[in-house]
């Protein structure tokens, strides 16, 4: 995505939606996507390609996020495409296909979570992080801050704040459907949500806030 | 001069993140997992076991269905063998084989062979029945002695 849409200059009221998303297809299309899958059952390989490249990214987002560690994500994020691809056989559309990986992807986390009883994410490795910023032109420095503040905004609130988060902002997910991924009422789902929205709010707004936080 | 954004409300943060989100999956993840699902295509499709798991998931459903019937039926037709042989004095049995230890099946019943051998005797052990108040099993007796001795004339 372009690196302009990252800027802090730009009025937050000038960016068009559509350009600022770019795993939109992921959102949508839950039809399509379950015909895919039922493709894909069928033995048609492209389908599947298709479908994989709908959510690769989002997915591996949201899991990089959860884990705050990047090898730890891509073993998840491969660990879970293996299981969409394992159950193959015996899926059955009952509920939207993103619902359905992106329980698969919580669920492994879940798993992670257990394995690791100590998780940390301590060496998530940022493109931005590792370069010296006052060598960058503006706009990617301001790009790199606000990833930065953002990273650190997000590593600061809890795991279930975080991840219903992502939830909704990577898979596009409802509060019902985020509600039936994490296995808890739309009203916790809903209360997450909006905690981890004021949180992420009150700490993009005072960078202060986070400075602590990036070492 | 720089200006900060507006970060107001939950859609300005929505978009504030979404603008800064675009890392990408690793194109060596993409290549790999692309040949893991085709490898599962191909290798599934080929084999019997592939069909006989397509056969279980397509056939699963109806076989439970059809097992819980069975056994519906199963314990009903033993439930209902039970209560009629209890209604008829006996437990249901196997052919050939003794009511209870020392009584034959064929002569079921709570007066011994000697009481039932005279009417006498038979009426005797009817009336203790009533008088432990087991008016059921005096009704059955008096049936069966009457069919023992249908010359018999029973007064009240």
């Amino acid at each position: 995505m372009g690196a302009a849409t990252c800027s802090l200059h730009r009025p937050v009221s000038a960016l068009s939606p559509r350009a600022e998303v770019p795993y939109a297809g992921a959102m949508s299309d839950g039809q399509d996507d379950t015909a895919l899958m039922l493709r894909y059952q069928a033995g048609d390989v492209a389908a599947f390609e298709a479908l994989y490249r709908r959510h690769n990214d989002a997915l591996y987002r949201y899991m990089l996020r959860l884990c705050r560690n990047s090898h730890s994500a891509e073993d998840l994020y491969q660990e879970a495409w293996s299981k969409i691809i394992g159950s193959r056989a015996r899926y059955r559309p009952t509920a939207k296909f993103t619902t359905f990986l992106y329980r698969v992807a919580h669920n492994c986390f879940i798993d992670y979570i257990r394995r690791n009883k100590k998780h940390q994410g301590d060496d998530y490795a940022d493109p931005d992080g590792s370069a010296d910023l006052a060598d960058l032109p503006d706009m990617l420095t301001e790009k790199a801050m606000l990833r930065s503040r953002l990273r650190a905004a997000l590593n600061n609130i809890p795991d279930d704040q975080r991840d219903t988060f992502l939830l909704h902002e990577e898979a596009g997910l409802s509060l019902d459907a985020i509600a039936q991924v994490t296995g808890v009422n739309r009203e916790t789902a809903k209360s997450r949500l909006r905690y981890a929205n004021d949180k992420l709010k009150t700490a993009l707004m005072d960078p202060a806030l986070n400075t602590g936080d990036e070492a | 001069m720089t200006k900060q954004h507006d970060i107001s409300t939950d859609d300005e943060v929505s978009r504030l993140y979404k603008s800064c989100a675009d890392e990408s999956a690793p194109r060596h993840l993409d290549d790999a997992i692309l040949r893991q699902a085709a490898a599962a295509v191909h290798s599934r499709t080929a084999g019997p076991v592939y069909w006989f798991q397509q056969w279980l998931d397509t056939t699963r459903r109806p076989l439970a269905i059809a097992a819980v019937m069975l056994l519906s039926v199963g314990v009903a037709v033993q439930y209902f063998a039970i209560t009629e042989s209890n209604n008829a004095g006996q437990m249901p049995l196997q052919a050939g084989t003794e009511a209870w230890p020392g009584q034959s099946s064929e002569t079921p019943g709570l007066c011994t062979e000697d009481q039932q051998q005279s009417v006498e005797h038979w009426l005797e052990c009817i009336a203790e029945l009533e008088k432990a108040g087991r008016t059921d099993d005096a009704t059955d007796e008096r049936r069966r002695m009457l069919r023992a001795f249908p010359e018999t004339r029973l007064s009240n």
